[in-house]
């Protein structure tokens, strides 16, 4: 235990030995323990003895063994002696093992350790004993030693000064504390967070935690460094590159505008040119179209009156075949029947007269007005119709005109004149047919009544249907001459009825039921 | 457990390590005082020739200086598990010290 003095003093004294002359540090001067001095005036701290005191110390430890021997190897003053030696030696040791670019530090380093006193030599020696420890020893220390120390790393080693601190404590007989605050007084204050690392490590708890907070602290600082440098690198970027990017935006606007300016006006030029073209265009395409409307209205128109005229030929015979007729001041009914009535059109004149008088008759039979006003050809086609009275030749040569017109008569061969007429009175009267003779010749040739051509025809088709009637084939030529509930369609007999202007559709009409017949072996 | 306690346990430990604990207390302390010296002079070169050419440099400066902080970055920056060996370190210069010491005492 230090010994509490109210004079202490270290011994300043040279070296313990001469042998260290040549050394470059100097020599560690003996750590001898002070006396109590009654000579020197208590100072309430260390003071520093002179020269000639230090130098009686020193021969004072050096002679204590040569007197006493062996037997008094416990003696005090051979103890310190002996310590001094070896700490001489191991001076020396270490000398030898110093690079020369550092002897001159530890020349320093020595004259400071000199200079201290013995007690912070002590402080010091305890503390870094402390690191030679562990277990027991350095868990004892726990309750007093270890926050302690952890909150000394804390508060920077400021809170103690040096050497008055370490002794106060060292006189308290806090070993401990001692050491710490000598150490965190001195060059070698690096080694107390070692010192107290150790104890941490030995003493668990509070020295973890303590040194977790170090750590933390450290990690901050580090970490606020590191914000701080970044935030300068930053800023040093923004200022370095700002500008250069304000320029380059400047440029691009620069050159936007430039590539404006020039091209802007070509661009609307471009854009007039072409609107003025598209224009052109919209406006041609719209003569165009409406030239198209126009014509296709006229074809719809067209194609309407002729799609009516051909599902309606019971209209298209009123209307083109058999018109109301106004009568005009001068028409006589004969006259307009001549002209104007296809029933007796193609008859010679006899024929033609003969006939329009039984047609009169008939319609003065009727009371069908004749004179004035309106005439109905279709009242009157369907009075003939209906009229049993039989007209005398002179419609062949209508027909056959007809066919002649219309249906390539030429190429008809016999047996499409055998169909035409087949089961007919006609047929009854065609001549025996050579082999591809002209149908027409056959018709003139054969046939002198064929003036009733339509009505024959009619017939024929009739029987033609009602013979097929539960044959193979039966609903297919009823679909083609169109018979409906005991009469052929309307189209047909249009058609049949139309000997002047009926075209197509009577050729496919006899066409295709040449086919049938044909095809079914009739 | 007293702080008194704990410093005479830590007081023990430490006398034994040097090899004083049956000695009388003034000459245990006489012993530690001695130690220090040559112990701290040991282990300060032994941290030295573990520092860069330059980190040598600034570790005497600092030295010289009382720069604390200073040393012990340098240390940590320098020395990888700076506290096992500081305190190797010390462990080896204390046995140098007590092998040196019983040699002198035993010739006394």
């Amino acid at each position: 235990m230090a010994k509490e003095s109210p004079d202490v003093v270290e011994k300043a004294a040279g070296p313990v030995t001469s042998s260290t002359a040549e050394a470059v540090t100097p020599e560690l001067k003996t750590t001898e323990k002070p006396k109590p001095d009654t000579s020197s005036k208590e100072t309430g701290g260390e003071k520093t003895a002179g020269p000639e005191k230090a130098r009686t110390a020193a021969t004072k430890v050096a002679e204590t063994p040569a007197q006493k021997g062996n037997e008094t190897k416990n003696n005090p003053e051979t103890i310190a002696a002996a310590a001094n030696k070896a700490a001489e030696r191991q001076q020396k040791n270490t000398e030898a093992r110093t690079p020369n670019e550092h002897k001159g530090f530890f020349s320093k380093l020595g004259e400071r350790w000199n200079k201290m006193g013995w007690k912070k030599k002590l402080a010091i020696g305890a503390g870094l004993m402390v690191l030679t420890l562990g277990g027991a020893a350095a868990g004892s220390t726990l309750v007093m030693g270890a926050g302690w120390l952890g909150g000394r790393i804390l508060s920077g080693l400021g809170m103690y000064s040096t050497i008055d601190a370490a002794t106060k404590n060292l006189l308290k007989n806090n070993w401990a504390r001692a050491g710490a605050a000598a150490l965190g007084g001195t060059i070698y204050a690096a080694f107390v967070p070692k010192i107290f690392s150790t104890l941490d490590t030995h003493l668990d708890l509070t020295g973890k935690m303590t040194g977790a907070i170090d750590l933390s602290k450290q990690a901050g600082v580090a970490a606020g460094d590191t914000l701080n440098a970044v935030s300068k690198e930053t800023g040093r970027l923004v200022d370095d590159y700002g500008p250069k990017v304000v320029r380059g935006l400047e440029r691009a606007s620069d050159l936007a505008k430039e590539v404006t300016d020039k091209y802007a006006p070509i661009v609307t030029e471009k854009l007039g040119v072409a609107a003025h073209s598209l224009g052109s265009a919209a406006g041609a395409a719209g003569e165009q179209l409406q030239q198209g409307f126009e014509k296709g209205g006229e074809y719809l128109a067209q194609g309407a009156g002729a799609a009516h005229d051909f599902f309606s030929p019971t209209a298209q015979m009123n209307s083109t075949l058999y018109p109301v007729y106004e009568m005009q001041s001068g028409d006589t009914i004969e006259k307009v029947l001549a002209e104007r009535f296809p029933d007796v059109q193609g008859l010679s004149g006899p024929a033609q007269a003969n006939r329009i008088n039984e047609i009169v008759s008939l319609m003065r039979a009727e009371g069908m007005p004749m004179s004035g006003g309106e005439l109905d050809l279709a009242k009157v086609h369907a009075l003939v119709e209906s009229s049993p009275m039989s007209i005398p030749g002179g419609a062949t040569e209508g027909v056959i005109s007809h066919i002649e017109q219309t249906m390539g008569t030429r190429d008809f061969d016999k047996r499409l004149g055998n169909f035409l007429f087949g089961n007919s009175i006609i047929l009854e009267n065609l001549p025996p047919n050579t082999a591809n003779e002209p149908f027409i010749d056959v018709l003139q040739a054969g046939n002198p009544e064929l003036r009733n051509l339509s009505t024959g025809l009619r017939e024929t088709l009739l029987d033609l249907v009602h013979d097929a009637k539960g044959k193979p084939g039966y609903d297919e030529l009823v679909s083609m001459v169109g018979y409906k509930n005991g009469l052929l369609g309307e189209s047909l007999g249009a058609t049949i009825g139309d000997a002047k202007t009926g075209e197509q559709p009577l050729k496919s009409v006899l066409a295709g039921v040449t086919q049938w017949k044909l095809a079914n072996g009739l | 457990m007293s702080d008194i306690l704990d410093q005479e346990i830590l007081k023990k430990e430490i006398f034994e390590a040097l090899g004083v604990a049956k000695m009388p207390p003034e000459s245990q302390e006489e012993v530690l005082a001695a130690a220090a010296g040559p112990v701290i002079q040991s282990v300060t070169l032994a941290i030295l020739e573990k520092l860069s050419a330059d980190d040598q440099n600034a570790f005497k400066e600092a030295s010289e200086a009382g720069e604390s902080e200073t040393i012990e970055k340098l240390i940590l920056k320098n020395i990888p598990d700076s506290t096992a060996f500081i305190s190797a370190e010390v462990k080896k210069a204390v046995a140098e010290f007590r092998t040196l010491f019983e040699q002198e005492l035993s010739e006394a």
